[in-house]
């Protein structure tokens, strides 16, 4: 295997349809962490990491969800001390900080399934 | 002013470990922690992780200290030692980092600590495969650390004692602890990655 890691990080705004929760949202992001990781997975396991930071940007004050993946089936959810305050909250878009580093694949093959992740979550900018 | 210094493969669970082990210093020993953030890519994120848990980062981006930006780390603690003087600062490392190039490099030019300790956190559930496919790179990591914490026991994966034979058999006298930094680390395991013989 190529010793070299591909480093993938980039910003996201994305827009929803309909308006939603902050648990929907959540289960949002799961499944959009795991539609990345499915593909750049090895017997389950990603060789790297898929690290997610969400924010919602109608707030000014930071409201955030950190996720992780290394492992499939196994997506670890942290919120900010505030995220709590903010269950009832209805979010039309939300800011994305995605981070993948992996090894095996290719800046383009990891942007390809980011891309396609981000199209069923909402619409990207 | 006691530095300890962070490794292991990306997601290996660095940042949980260090939350919980700052958490235990801040608030039970009430000593005052500096954390030095190294990560890969153009957003921060773990370094938000830190900041909301109330501690002060530093955070170095643009490289990695190992092999890239290993003045910045030396300046950066100097820095530290001068304007905040903790007691402990704790540097991690990108999962790509080799922690015992760092360490050699902190220790030749930098005069501002007291103690000095280097943790490895090593992946239970991600083992095999990893040692399949990148077994340079993690065992490069694992070598020279004074303690390996060997996290995710609660995950399915490698047979725990072959792990440990596999790290012993880089460093027989290694030390390594087992735990889930997910589930919170004993008062067992906190206490011996701060201490220092």
């Amino acid at each position: 295997m190529n010793n070299e890691a591909t480093i993938f990080s980039r910003h996201y705004c994305v827009f929803f349809e309909k308006s939603i929760t902050t648990l929907q949202m959540e289960n949002l992001l799961r499944e959009f962490m795991m539609s990345i990781g499915r593909t750049l997975s090895r017997y389950g396991i990603i060789l790297g990491h898929i690290k997610l930071l969400a924010k919602l940007s109608e707030l000014a004050v930071e409201h955030y969800l950190f996720l992780s993946l290394t492992t499939l089936d196994n997506v670890s959810v942290i919120p900010s001390k505030c995220w709590p305050k903010v269950s009832g909250v209805s979010i039309g878009c939300i800011e994305l900080d995605v981070n993948v580093l992996v090894f095996g694949y290719t800046v383009n093959e990891v942007e390809v399934q980011v891309d396609g992740a981000l199209k069923k979550l909402g619409r990207g900018r | 002013m006691r530095i300890l210094l962070f490794g292991g493969f990306l997601g290996s669970g660095k940042t949980t470990t260090i939350l919980q082990v700052a958490k235990y210093l801040t608030t039970t020993r009430q000593e005052k922690v500096v954390i030095v953030e190294n990560e890969i890519g153009a957003a921060g994120i773990d370094d938000k992780l830190f900041a909301n848990s109330g501690l002060q980062v530093k955070s170095l981006f643009g490289g990695c200290v190992c092999c890239q930006i290993t003045s910045e780390l030396i300046s950066a603690i100097d820095e530290i030692h001068k304007t905040l003087n903790p007691d402990w600062v704790m540097i991690e490392m990108t999962g790509l980092a080799y922690p015992d190039k760092t360490a050699n490099s902190l220790k030749k030019y930098s005069k501002v600590y007291s103690a000095f300790k280097t943790v490895t956190i090593v992946d239970r559930g991600r083992w095999a495969e990893l040692i399949a496919t990148l077994k340079p790179l993690v065992l490069g990591q694992v070598t020279g650390s004074d303690l390996i914490i060997l996290n995710k026991v609660d995950l399915a994966g490698e047979d725990i004692e072959k792990i440990e034979r596999d790290l012993h058999e880089v460093d027989e006298r290694m030390k390594v602890v087992i735990t889930s930094a997910a589930k919170n680390l004993s008062v067992a395991v906190l206490e011996e990655v701060v201490r220092f013989e």
